[in-house]
């Protein structure tokens, strides 16, 4: 850490640039001004964080969350996005910073516990999460190892990253204790979660299959997350409504709406595919759970091609769940 | 809740368990609602695909507000959408129109030819009512006298008329095009007189009603509405383009400057009686029990803070009970002719 408050971000900037690798700086070419702003913004001086290590903060960012060529627009769009407050508190967290461990404590201690309470819906337990969590946050960082807290980068606010990080410390506990089920026990409860074995095979028309691809994919990826979290996850209207911050109702109608558009879709495909309409709402109201059809490879090349981008050399954006801490 | 197809919860079924999952910033950005176009379908594909980061992000969006806020939205939507009940308001409304218009019609016809001596029937209610067009009275030079106008007051003004209701009156004051920069401490004054019955009761003792609000025309080069005479022989009073204080003994033909202690532009102006009230820049305010004969000064103070801002709108509504409204949407109120005064 350095600290150049005494001159101004672009001089720092250009001096970074001058003195800086270049290719390290490349994603943020021509975004001197924003990145000046930002900088300003972030406070960054508070803690004698440097615009280089500032850039630098952004370079990576940058490099985690798009594609190597991603155009300048989507920089700018990520970075607007970007919490650089929150960033740059925490990566001085990170350092070791005592002015920013005031910091966070004063800000996020409480509420900390707030969350950590939510998210078990147990007073003891909640504490006990969060200082867990906290105890994770505070001795890797003094002692040994990375924080969890330098995985964090600036996307979505520190305060609902660290929400996020304790909900999946506690269904990864939930898990390890379930874990610890007795054999017997474990036995009769996975009973009933096993997957049946595979239907024997049958055919199925493959224009069904079709036009299910091709009215799924007209669907807004929204649209798929409703009906999926719905129907096959089981979350409630609830549930949804505070994920995607809206009313229950309007989630109620808006899965309605989908549903009912869906079948039409489907109908007109397979009509589209040479079925007469009375062929297509049979086959479609048929119950074909004991079909299979093999298109998983088919599903999964699809998903492939909309996962997240990762940089060249690593693949942050699309880790496992426990790689933040 | 209608059944999804089967042939669809496969298809969602097959694509479970993805294989990478998204950070906890894409997962947090999507509850905060800011996640970048760039990664917005990617991450919810994943959702469709991954139970597990499915029921995380059950888990870590908040309890919120939205739930009630809205609920009330949604309720009138619903029943608005009821077809019978869409084509009954159009045709209320459209009943309210037509009578609107024959009682115009009658009424025209019935006061014009007495209008001079009409006109001053309204006075004794009409001292607040004439100031609230001020609130956003365009800055347009007056038209030159027409006879009709007198008349147009005393129509709006006889006692049989119904006066506008509260909303009414808020809409009438707010269709009109805000003089520049006076917006703030106006609306500010308004939405909160508005907005709280009790100030009517307190301002209107008697009936607890608001005021009449009239579109008045504007005198020559005045900014504001005229005060109405409150007796035959009194004069008219108002402000001018430049925020000087005049006055006009011929029923508004012509219009005199009147001496006052203040050299900052006058934005507000109350007439009541003999009570005159003027207000202008940086919390000037006068107070005149003499039809502005003479002229004292008033500093409304509270917590020993004098008022700063520009005095924006002044109304009274007996000799006693006053607000002012400053141009940084303070609301003083004095029940004591200005003797003590207290911040809302």
């Amino acid at each position: 850490m350095s600290g150049n408050s005494n001159s101004s971000p672009d001089d720092e900037l250009a001096a970074g640039l001058a003195t800086g690798n270049n290719v390290r700086l490349n994603p943020l070419a021509g975004l001197h001004t924003l990145i000046a702003d930002l900088f300003t913004t972030s406070e960054a001086t508070r803690f004698g964080l440097s615009i280089e290590l500032f850039t630098g903060m952004l370079v990576e960012v940058a490099a985690k969350y798009l594609p190597p060529d991603a155009g300048a627009e989507a920089v700018r769009e990520l970075l607007a996005t970007i919490h650089v407050k929150d960033l740059v508190l925490a990566r001085a967290c990170v350092a070791g910073n005592e002015a920013a461990w005031e910091v966070f404590l004063s800000r996020y201690r409480e509420s900390l516990y707030d969350a950590g309470m939510a998210i078990a819906k147990d007073h003891s337990l909640g504490r006990e999460l969060a200082d867990s969590l906290y105890a994770d946050l505070w001795g890797a960082g003094s002692a040994h190892g990375a924080s969890p807290l330098s995985s964090y980068m600036g996307y979505g606010s520190l305060e609902g990253w660290l929400r996020t990080i304790m909900a999946r410390s506690f269904i990864d506990r939930y898990r390890s204790q379930r874990r610890l089920v007795s054999l017997e026990e474990e036995s009769q409860q996975g009973r009933e979660l096993v997957s049946p074995p595979p239907a024997p095979g049958a055919a199925v028309d493959p224009r069904l299959e079709e036009a299910t691809d091709e009215a799924l994919g007209m669907l807004d990826a929204e649209d798929r997350f409703l009906l999926a979290s719905f129907f096959l996850h089981d979350r409630t209207l609830g549930e949804l409504a505070r994920i995607l911050r809206l009313h229950e109702s309007t989630v109620s109608r808006r899965i309605h709406k989908i549903t009912a558009g869906l079948r039409k879709q489907i109908v007109r495909g397979m009509m589209r595919r040479g079925m007469s309409r009375r062929q297509a709402d049979e086959a479609l109201e048929s119950d074909v759970r004991d079909l299979q059809i093999n298109v998983r490879a088919r599903l999964q090349e699809n998903l492939q091609e909309t996962q997240i981008r990762p940089s060249s050399q690593q693949r942050p954006g699309a880790q496992k769940p426990q790689d933040d801490e | 809740m209608p059944e999804l197809p089967e042939v669809v919860r496969r298809h969602f079924s097959r694509a479970m368990g993805g294989e990478d999952h998204p950070d906890a910033g894409l997962l947090t950005a999507l509850i905060e609602g800011t996640l970048t176009q760039t990664h917005r379908a990617a991450v919810f594909d994943h959702l469709v695909a991954c139970s597990e980061c499915n029921r995380l992000v059950a888990l870590i969006a908040p309890e919120r507000e939205v739930t009630s806020a809205v609920q009330p939205v949604e309720a009138r939507r619903r029943w608005f959408t009821w077809t019978p009940v869409r084509w009954a308001a159009v045709g209320a409304a459209l009943a309210v129109v037509i009578i609107a218009v024959v009682i115009g019609r009658i009424d025209r016809q019935t006061v014009v030819p007495g209008a001079p001596s009409a006109r001053v029937e309204q006075v004794p209610t009409a001292s607040m009512s004439a100031q609230l067009p001020v609130l956003v009275q365009p800055r347009t030079p007056r038209p030159s006298s027409k006879p009709a106008q007198p008349a147009s007051h005393a129509r709006q003004g006889v006692p049989s008329q119904p006066a506008l209701s509260r909303g009414a009156a808020l809409a009438a004051a707010q269709s009109r095009p805000a003089a520049s920069g006076d917006v703030l401490g106006e609306n500010a004054f308004q939405t909160s007189m508005m907005s709280d019955p009790s100030a009517w009761a307190e301002l209107s003792p008697s009936t607890g009603e608001p005021p009449t609000v009239k579109p008045e025309p504007a005198p020559a080069a005045s900014v504001t509405a005229p005060a109405l005479p409150t007796g035959p022989t009194e004069p008219m009073w108002s402000l001018s383009e430049a925020g000087m204080l005049q006055k006009s003994n011929d029923r508004g033909h012509t219009w005199a400057a009147v001496a006052v202690p203040s050299r900052v532009p006058l934005h507000a102006l109350s007439v009541l009686g003999q009570e005159i009230w003027i207000g202008g820049d940086q919390g000037t305010l006068y107070h005149s029990t003499d039809a502005g004969q003479s002229w004292t000064a008033v500093v409304p103070t509270a917590n020993g803070v004098p008022v700063s801002a520009d005095i924006m709108r002044i109304a009274f509504a007996d000799q006693r009970h006053g607000w002012i409204a400053t141009r940084n949407g303070e609301i003083w109120k004095t029940r004591d002719s200005g003797a003590t005064w207290s911040l809302k």
